[in-house]
């Protein structure tokens, strides 16, 4: 994953969420943001999987130059998945429907190419006894992985989780980020902000610290985690490891 | 005698036996046969010819219904049409008063606020002369059929779209987020994702509205359409058989409802799923 961000802004009402964010990044597979809550991770997040507008700034990801227009963004996100803190599934219809509707409307495959490629991963990712169920007779944890899976159906160049755990408790938790460490030994490139400093640590290839909306820190998690720089940094990860 | 309390006693979380169920059915319904019984002998009894039992009397009376069968059935039938009509009518109004009211185009907002205020704030009947007399006269509306279903169909087009909204309101943002970020187009969020769920919640209370909208058309007799009360007021008046007759009323629209509960608690289970 390439990023190159030059003096990026988003305001909401008058207050600056995201202050002056320059980014230069090149070739991580996995990039990983931490971070207080209100700091601003989700929204850059959500500008960087073309779901929100920035309000002022250049940025480029990977080859795509991301413009101020909904059609350009539409167009950007067909490339991108993205998983939500709560799992956010279409309650309404299967499980197998949730992943094929998207498969059959937004990516055009055949229904036969839909129900290969979604009995495919609902096998790989031990979700197949559960197919004809509604999504909220599952687990969260079953039911965020099928979200993932179902941001991953398409084979998207890349993806973004925003904190896909907050919502669970500890015993799914690690279901979860297994799941998500299984991505990475696939090859798929992804970025996620998270409250699991322990994961941040041992699978990212770079790690982003933002505070109150600026980018304190960056580097390897290395870098990050072993040598933290700045008073900040500090202060978050003692307070992060407390009861730990 | 704990065996015979637990005839009229389930305790919690219990699964309630078929002959329990039963045997409370007949005591509360031979309560409301016997209160039945009671009542219609007090009616009749006073106008009982000479030697004539109050059983005979009922037979005579019902018989008398029973001679008028065939235009009574085509009232019942004109009843079940007029209903019918008037729901796919009250859908339409209700569909599009929601849709107004979320319109930001503010002159429909308010035709759509006005007209919900005004149809929910007066009497159906008031509004049935109203429209078959005021403004029917206005546009030539001498088709009663069709002045009938356009009333009801207002009426219970406000009290629909208030449903309708609710229904739309429902639906957690985040379904709308998700299918953002997957990229649905907004048709398509609305055709596979809005709208079922849209109908899902709003197919309860339809149903308790139609069940309503079946009731309100005996009003409809004062313009004097033929429908079933019109027509068993006027064999009534003719034999002097009004208990009879409004029994009968009762029994039929009874049957009608009845009908529409069941249909609908099928179609909720087919369109259930927990949110």
């Amino acid at each position: 994953m390439t990023l190159k961000l030059k003096n990026m802004f988003k305001e909401y009402d008058g207050t600056y969420v995201l202050n002056d964010i320059n980014l230069d990044i090149k070739d991580k597979n996995v990039i990983s943001i931490i971070g207080n809550s209100g700091g601003g991770k989700s929204t850059l997040l959500n500008i960087l999987s073309g779901y929100t507008k920035a309000s002022e700034g250049s940025i480029i990801v990977n080859e795509h130059i991301l413009k101020n227009n909904e059609k350009n963004l539409f167009e950007y996100r067909k490339n991108i998945g993205i998983v939500f803190q709560s799992y956010n599934l279409f309650p309404h219809i299967s499980v197998l429907r949730n992943i094929t509707l998207i498969l059959e409307k937004v990516h055009k495959y055949s229904k036969k190419e839909a129900f290969e490629r979604a009995a495919f991963l609902l096998e790989k990712f031990r979700l197949c006894e559960h197919r004809n169920k509604r999504p909220n007779q599952m687990s969260g944890g079953q039911q965020q992985r099928l979200a993932i899976v179902r941001a991953l159906s398409y084979k998207p160049e890349m993806m973004f989780f925003d904190e896909p755990t907050a919502a669970l408790d500890p015993s799914l938790t690690n279901e979860v980020l297994d799941t998500i460490k299984g991505l990475k030994d696939d090859g798929v490139h992804f970025m996620i902000s998270t409250h699991e400093m322990g994961f941040a640590k041992n699978v990212a290839d770079y790690v982003l610290f933002l505070n109150d909306g600026i980018i304190i820190e960056q580097g390897s998690p290395n870098d990050i985690f072993e040598n933290p720089k700045t008073e900040e940094l500090k202060m978050f990860l003692s307070n992060i490891l407390e009861w730990r | 005698m704990k065996r015979l309390l637990g005839l009229f006693y389930i305790k919690n979380n219990c699964k309630k036996p078929l002959y329990v169920m039963l045997i409370n059915i007949i005591m509360v319904l031979s309560v409301f046969i016997i209160l039945l019984i009671f009542s219609y002998r007090q009616t009749v009894i006073l106008n009982l010819a000479e030697g004539q039992s109050v059983l005979d009397k009922f037979i005579q009376n019902v018989s008398k219904l029973y001679d008028y069968r065939v235009i009574i059935l085509d009232g019942f039938l004109f009843t079940i049409l007029i209903s019918i009509a008037s729901f796919f009518g009250s859908l339409l109004f209700g569909i599009l008063a929601s849709l107004a009211l979320r319109s930001k185009i503010q002159i429909l907002h308010y035709i759509s606020r006005v007209y919900i205020e005004i149809v929910r704030g007066t009497p159906l009947l008031v509004q049935i002369i109203a429209v078959y007399y005021f403004v029917g006269v206005l546009f030539q509306l001498n088709n009663k059929f069709l002045a009938g279903v356009i009333i009801l169909s207002l009426f219970e087009g406000a009290y629909i779209s208030e449903i309708i909204r609710a229904g739309i309101e429902g639906i957690p943002s985040v379904q709308i987020e998700t299918s953002r970020s997957l990229c649905l187009t907004v048709r398509q969020r609305y055709i596979y994702i809005i709208l079922p769920q849209v109908v899902s919640r709003v197919l309860p209370p339809l149903a308790g509205q139609f069940v309503s909208l079946v009731k309100d058309s005996s009003l409809l007799s004062i313009i004097a359409l033929n429908e079933f009360t019109l027509v068993v007021q006027n064999v009534t008046a003719l034999n002097y058989n009004y208990t009879e007759g409004y029994i009968l009323l009762g029994i039929g629209y009874f049957v009608l409802t009845f009908a529409i509960s069941r249909l609908s608690k099928y179609l909720e289970n087919r369109f259930l799923y927990d949110s």
